[in-house]
């Protein structure tokens, strides 16, 4: 059934963005509540194989070289935003810095207690960073600052708020969206929404 | 805009509605009216009907957090043809 | 209660202008076998596209009428403006429900009500007076809203038939409304009749989170029993 007159959001485009996407220029708050507060100084990453691991604060992270990055972002919600840029540390070199980039999946996690499972090769061989700048500026709370994952070349859900945790595995484990029907990888442009897309 | 007038704003950040929002999806799944169904926080034991939760719109499900605690006690996913509901933190549903 | 079973198809067939902002749609649903005041419905609207929007709406209209909502445009939204400023007679849609058990009213209970509404929160509150009336039940609302010609169901409300109204603007001053926020000792005052607490007043509140929230909270501040309070929030109507 289709209602006449009914369009969605005015501003859908074709082409450009992955089908089903509208573009937005604000930045939505996307939130399942929970916004993590977090200073820079107390944030840290830890990234474990499981059996060693790796802890990066703020400066730790930095020394391994921090990118700038313009790309688009997709949320699931239908939104994409163009050209946004971010400022960060190519999840690559942290990985290689832990030495942990041989495994095949990657589980990221939140303060907060929020999950997505990656690829790793998501992770390594694409423009995935871990953010610590958005716009020239720190990254808002409510956008997941201080450190934030970004894996711009899938669906928003899987860029991490509030980074606390790569953990690298041999076996896929499903995070807190893809556990509950999302899609297990969630590449916009073959619009991989829920699971079995 | 002056808070007075803010209380009567739809805010695009302030996104948690309450458990009438997911009532008729939940319907669907316990096949009976949802809201005045009591559920028992896992985390905290704080007891509340389904009406009285916090339920967060705008991420890519629906979100259904206890209101004393805020921790997560249901996930929905409302697709087209697939409604999906997991269970997370929730010891207990007493219907009345 | 009738249980609920998915979607069912709707068509439009009535639009009424409630204010600039506000739209009242009256509608023919498959099988409708009725709903209880305050009880709300899904609304699912699909784009030529297949894209697809669902958002829930307070029924407006009293038990043995034909459903309506009432939708007040949001400048951000996908479904209000559509339903606000294009749904015409005849145009399809897909209804979901009557929902809900916890915000609603019926007959039984002659407890007077006090009804507190914010913006479009006003919609469930016309099924309750409407519905309340033919029992002799005491109504009054108190409504606040931004400016004299954002209130919705104004004729209704100023009529005889309608319920005790005090309305509060929050935005202009204007003569026969109260200007200002409603206060917490304004609300406690509601609580009382000739200076006399009334034991078994039934209190609704509805309209946005923050409005429900601050309410809520004044209510039960001043003395009201939370299990003598209903209360309903509603925000962005859905992802975004």
């Amino acid at each position: 059934m289709v209602t006449r007159g009914f369009t969605g959001r005015p501003q859908r485009t074709e082409g450009a963005v992955p089908p089903g996407q509208y573009v937005t220029s604000d930045f939505p708050v996307l939130t399942a509540g929970g916004t993590q507060q977090l200073p820079t100084r107390a944030w840290e990453l830890v990234v474990t194989d499981g059996t060693t691991e790796r802890t990066y604060a703020w400066a730790s992270l930095h020394d391994l070289g921090v990118v700038d990055l313009t790309t688009d972002i997709h949320c699931v919600t239908h939104w994409s935003k163009l050209g946004t840029t971010w400022q960060g540390v190519p999840v690559a070199a942290v990985l290689e810095d832990a030495g942990m980039a041989d495994e095949p999946y990657a589980l990221a996690t939140s303060y907060g207690g929020y999950t997505t499972n990656v690829l790793v090769e998501d992770l390594v061989d694409h423009d995935a960073i871990v953010a610590v700048g958005y716009e020239g500026g720190p990254i808002p709370a409510e956008h997941g600052g201080p450190v934030r994952l970004l894996v711009p070349h899938l669906y928003l859900w899987k860029s991490a708020k509030w980074l606390r945790g790569i953990r690298v595995m041999p076996e896929d484990e499903l995070g807190f969206w893809e556990n509950a029907g999302y899609h297990h990888r969630g590449d916009p442009f073959l619009e991989q929404r829920y699971y079995g897309d | 805009m002056n808070a007075e007038e803010d209380l009567l704003s739809v805010h695009p950040e302030d996104v948690h509605v309450d458990g009438n929002a997911i009532a008729g999806a939940m319907s669907l799944v316990l096949g009976r009216e949802a809201t005045m169904i009591v559920l028992q926080c896992a985390e905290c034991g704080d007891r509340h009907r389904v009406a009285e939760t916090r339920v967060y719109l705008r991420c890519p499900g629906m979100v259904v957090r206890c209101p004393a605690c805020s921790a997560c006690e249901v996930l929905l996913v409302d697709r087209p043809h697939r409604l999906q509901l997991t269970l997370m933190s929730i010891r207990l549903m007493e219907l009345p | 209660m009738r249980p609920v079973h998915g979607w069912r198809p709707a068509t439009i067939v009535g639009t009424a202008r409630e204010t600039a902002s506000a739209n009242s749609i009256r509608l023919a649903v498959a099988d409708w076998a009725g709903h209880v005041a305050g009880q709300h419905i899904d609304v699912r609207l699909t784009a030529d596209d297949g894209y697809q929007a669902t958002r829930s709406f307070s029924l407006s209209s009293a038990p043995g009428e034909a459903p309506q909502i009432t939708v007040e445009r949001l400048d951000d939204g996908e479904v209000s403006p559509y339903l606000v400023d294009i749904a015409t007679d005849g145009d399809a849609l897909e209804v979901r429900g009557p929902v809900g058990g916890y915000f609603v009213w019926q007959p039984g209970d002659d407890a007077p009500l006090l009804l507190v509404a914010g913006g479009s929160g006003i919609a469930p509150m016309r099924a309750i007076w409407r519905a309340a009336r033919p029992h002799g039940t005491p109504v009054r609302l108190v409504y606040s809203a931004r400016t004299a010609d954002r209130v919705i169901f104004a004729d209704e409300l100023r009529s005889p038939d309608g319920p005790e109204t005090t309305v509060h603007l929050t935005r202009e001053r204007a003569a026969g409304f109260e200007y200002g926020r409603l206060r917490a000792d304004q609300l406690s005052a509601l609580l009382s009749s000739g200076g006399v607490r009334e034991p078994r007043l039934l209190v609704y509140v509805c309209g946005p989170t923050a409005f429900v929230e601050d309410a809520a909270r004044e209510l039960t501040d001043a003395g009201l029993d939370a299990d003598l309070l209903r209360t309903e929030r509603f925000g962005v109507g859905g992802p975004k």
